[in-house]
């Protein structure tokens, strides 16, 4: 009797019950147009890796969609992502570059990279990324280097370049060391986490999760629904 | 006349695979390929982690899908074990006639959609025998320790092309996970020469 009940828990009633509590999103969306009416913004946040080809879809897609809109977008560059103990984390790796370029061709772009880029060679992006954090033009230089990074080259990773756009859209030097930076880029991993997800580009907006690269029509028409 | 073959990868646990169901099968209406099933076990059956954020960001993800697809979705019994092993089965039994879409697409929306148990023969049964399946072969279907080895092998064939989810398409060396994937592979098919003439359909 007891193992039924269990049984029925478990299978019906609480994936049941989440779908139909993530429905309810009348009370949260009234709240956020309150806050607008009340001169706030609405805020999305954005947790991507720099050596996730689908960030280079999510994030320039995410800035189109926010343009000329009053919306506070945060962003937390990641070094740790995904499944811990994935066993197919290698062939996801692999086959997000074939997809990400497929993505890429739906705004008519393409992926110069051809292959997957190691999080570590990539970790002084998000230790400038981090660095650059509360500058209005952070998203603009996170969005330049990723199109750098995989729209625009191959092979090693083009931190000259990406130095030069840190010049030209933060106006400054980057870091000369990212170790400083990881704490920082650890406690993004673990703000994540504690959010309720584990990958990147994940976008937290009206307290709703998107994976940002593929969902950028729902994300236009749910603000698109806040702002109505 | 041999059609470019289409693999169709589906996990009857996978919501993602009920929400490709009716696209996929009319795939070959309007593209000139043959529609192969593939159906495997789900990835909690064969070692892949599912940790809770994920479980819960598929099933809203899910949730937000069908509601654009216009699909019903969110009375669910998750058919985790003997469930699955009855549908599969099922499944291969019906492959190659024209009761798979029927069987697939039902029994897929009964666990999404309708909360219903097929470990249960009066939840089956009524299932099958819409889809024009005889219940008794059916059941003999069920037992049938060749269509499991069949199941065995689509499992093996999906990790042998490098990839662990579903719904996953393969077509000429390209493979494309995912529902909303598919007008990738439309995009596909059609650069192939594949799209049937308007008004001429299979």
């Amino acid at each position: 009797m007891l193992a039924a009940l269990r049984d029925r828990l478990q299978r019906s009633l609480l994936p049941s019950a989440v779908v139909a509590a993530s429905r309810l999103r009348a009370p949260r969306h009234a709240a956020i147009r309150l806050r607008r009416a009340l001169g706030g913004r609405i805020g999305i946040e954005l947790y991507f890796a720099f050596d996730d080809p689908y960030a280079a879809i999510a994030l320039p897609g995410l800035l189109r969609l926010i343009q000329n809109r009053p919306v506070q977008l945060l962003l937390y560059p990641l070094l740790q992502r995904g499944i811990e103990q994935d066993p197919a984390a290698e062939a996801r790796r692999r086959y997000a570059v074939e997809d990400a370029d497929r993505l890429a061709q739906r705004a008519s772009l393409h992926l110069a990279r051809r292959a997957p880029l190691a999080a570590e060679d990539c970790a002084f992006l998000a230790a400038w990324t981090e660095a650059a954090r509360g500058h209005a033009a952070m998203p603009a230089f996170a969005a330049a280097a990723l199109s750098a990074l995989w729209l625009d080259s191959t092979g090693p990773v083009p931190r000259e370049a990406c130095r030069q756009l840190h010049r030209s859209i933060l106006g400054g030097e980057p870091p000369a060391d990212a170790a400083p930076w990881l704490e920082r880029l650890a406690q993004n991993t673990r703000r994540l986490h504690a959010r309720g997800h584990w990958e990147s580009p994940a976008a937290r907006i009206a307290g709703e999760w998107f994976f940002a690269h593929e969902r950028l029509p729902q994300i236009a028409a749910l603000l698109e629904r806040l702002y109505s | 006349m041999n059609l470019p073959q289409l693999e169709y990868f589906f996990s009857f646990r996978s919501p993602y695979s009920y929400l490709s169901a009716p696209r996929a099968f009319a795939l070959p209406r309007n593209y000139a390929v043959e529609l192969v099933w593939r159906g495997v076990r789900p990835m909690a059956m064969r070692g892949q982690p599912l940790p809770r954020p994920k479980q819960l960001y598929i099933l809203r993800d899910a949730a937000r899908e069908a509601q654009r697809l216009g699909l019903p979705f969110g009375r669910i019994h998750d058919p985790l074990g003997e469930a699955v092993w009855r549908c599969l089965c099922i499944a291969e039994h019906a492959r190659g006639q024209e009761s798979l879409p029927a069987f697939v697409v039902s029994a897929a929306q009964a666990i999404w959609a309708g909360a219903a148990d097929l470990r249960r023969d009066q939840a089956l049964r009524p299932l099958c025998e819409r889809a024009g399946l005889e219940w008794q072969a059916c059941l003999d279907a069920i037992a049938d320790a060749g269509h499991r080895q069949q199941v065995e092998d689509n499992t093996a064939r999906l990790a042998d092309m490098g990839h662990w989810g579903v719904p996953m398409f393969a077509f000429a060396g390209e493979t494309f996970w995912g529902q909303d994937r598919i007008a990738d592979l439309e995009r596909a098919l059609r650069k192939a020469g594949l799209a049937r003439p308007s008004g001429v359909r299979a």
